[in-house]
């Protein structure tokens, strides 16, 4: 094992080849994309905007496929889009009317809508398809995560009313247990809970002190590692079923001198070379890629003059060697490093 | 600077220092909206009320540094009661446990103190228990929600002007770095203390 980790060591390190940007797409009246979201069959790329729109592109080639408005005042205003586990043309899109409708992107219809009484922040759909959850803001005393069993929509199965005390600003299921579920939140805390029961007393058995949560997700082989980005710009990673920590890397601004970080964007994970990355942004809209060791971070990709702005999303295929990134620019990039 | 509250006006209460900050070129519909926390240099809230959730050496230790503790067997007593542990965190500013108790917080209390906003801190046997109490009393929290300005209490008027002056700096630095253009963001700076005037710093 040690020998294939040195050996993967040695052969990655000359091969990171530089990404150069292949095409762009400024999305017209877009105000912010916010978010740059990959179909489970990797073959579309959905940008969301702040204009309450969903622009669909080819990911091979950054081709228009149209775009599809499905919130259109502030009120309504778009929050989070993610893709069905199952059928690739299916989203589900939460808003700050509360309410999470599911739409097929290729025909443009709407489907079912899931109705929180609380803005929607976040959404998660389990990897059976069986349940739906969002995470609400703060109202009053109170943010919630509603649970809809999906053959159900009317009722929400569940609602969990205490484990957070601010916005719940990330929700995700494991990408293979379908009844483990995470959650982060403004109030700095990573809950971790079991859905075998809907109890909220019962199905939170987990709670790490962090700081103000942006994003989270599971990452490695089996996925048994949840990874932490905060708005304090610090990074952490720890062990999926109980919390422990692995390393806390601290605020990421200062930690890798050869480049300029001014915050966090998200983290892709090599799943053929077991190695995780974290993908980071200036105020002028450039990107590097920094290798995550135990310890350190190295940057290994800078990624210039994509965007103009702050970049909100950066989605990497380490297979196709593509990364399309989405920013405040209201402008989507293709980037190729193979 | 504003000391002048403890000569010219003194209240019969210990005056908090606040800043704040109005923000410009921000959309909290659209911009990110975060709370943070930062550790002053000079603790700004003495008389914040601290309990540790302790395992037995820690025990000991709060009980030598005069700090509130409960044990798992006192917890076990709240019988996962909602209301007994809401009346728990009311009690509290703030908590700690040890770190080997803090994995069995939610099966011991429900999410009570979570739904507070006072979650506890951790603390391993490495760290000097008496270190941590003052961090977290030298721990301020701030909040970027819906409205463009931002309020937090970096002091009191009890302070000297050099530790008042050590807390406000690196109370202002830490929040400008964490707005998306810094600087740019910032459309003023006020300094208050509870019953004073606001003073106009940028």
């Amino acid at each position: 094992m040690a020998v294939a980790e040195a050996a993967a060591a040695s052969a990655s390190a000359p091969s990171y080849s530089p990404f150069r940007q292949t095409a762009s797409q400024a999305v017209s009246n877009a105000g912010y994309v916010f978010d740059v979201v990959v179909s489970p069959l990797k073959d579309l790329v959905a940008a969301p905007t702040s204009a309450g729109a969903i622009h669909l592109f080819d990911a091979s080639s950054l081709a228009g496929l149209g775009s599809l408005v499905v919130a259109d005042d502030n009120r309504d205003a778009l929050k989070q889009v993610i893709f069905d586990t199952a059928n690739p043309s299916l989203v589900y899109a939460g808003s700050a009317s509360g309410a999470v409708r599911l739409w097929d992107v290729r025909t443009g219809q709407l489907g079912l809508t899931f109705q929180c009484d609380k803005p929607v922040l976040s959404v998660a759909i389990n990897s059976s398809q069986t349940m739906l959850a969002a995470g609400t803001e703060l109202v009053g005393e109170d943010s919630e995560i509603c649970i809809w069993d999906v053959r159900n929509h009317q009722t929400p199965a569940a609602r969990f009313l205490e484990c957070h005390s601010d916005d719940i600003t990330q929700l995700r299921f494991h990408p293979s247990n379908p009844l483990a579920m995470i959650s982060g939140s403004t109030d700095g805390l990573l809950c971790l809970y079991n859905l075998e029961t809907l109890e909220e007393d019962d199905a939170l058995y987990q709670v790490v002190k962090e700081d103000s949560i942006s994003k989270i997700g599971f990452f490695g082989p089996q996925y048994e590692y949840i990874y932490c980005l905060t708005h304090m710009e610090t990074f952490s990673l720890y062990k999926f079923l109980e919390g422990d920590k692995v390393f806390t890397f601290g605020d990421v601004r200062g930690e890798a001198p050869a480049t300029k970080v001014d915050y966090l964007i998200d983290c892709a994970y090599d799943e053929r070379g077991q190695r995780m990355f974290l993908v980071t942004g200036d105020q002028n809209g450039n990107m590097a890629i920094l290798h995550v060791n135990l310890g350190h971070l190295d940057v290994v990709h800078t990624l210039n003059g994509g965007h103009r702005d702050i970049v909100r999303g950066a989605a990497w295929d380490l297979e196709r060697g593509t990364l399309i990134s989405g920013g405040e620019d209201g402008v989507v990039t293709l980037w190729q490093n193979s | 600077m504003l000391n002048f509250s403890l000569e010219e006006k003194p209240r019969k209460f210990v005056e908090t220092v606040e800043l704040q900050i109005g923000l410009k070129n921000y959309d909290p519909q659209r911009d990110k909206r975060f709370s943070g926390t930062i550790k002053l240099p000079n603790v700004p809230k003495p008389k914040m009320k601290l309990c540790i959730l302790a395992d037995q050496l820690h025990m000991d230790q709060a009980k030598s540094i005069g700090l509130e503790f409960m044990s798992v067997d006192d917890l076990k007593k709240l019988n996962k009661n909602k209301k007994l542990i809401k009346k728990l965190a009311k009690k509290y500013d703030a908590f700690l446990a040890s770190e080997v108790l803090i994995k069995q917080i939610p099966r011991l209390l429900g999410p009570g103190l979570s739904k507070a906003g006072k979650f506890p801190t951790p603390v391993s046997h490495n760290d000097n228990l008496e270190d941590k109490v003052v961090e977290i009393k030298s721990t301020i929290k701030f909040q970027l929600k819906k409205v463009l300005c931002l309020g937090v209490a970096v002091g009191h008027v009890g302070m000297t002007e050099d530790q008042l002056v050590n807390n406000t700096m690196l109370a202002i630095n830490f929040l400008v770095s964490l707005l998306k253009k810094n600087w740019q963001n910032v459309k003023s700076l006020f300094i208050k203390s509870s019953m004073g005037k606001p003073i106009r710093v940028y």
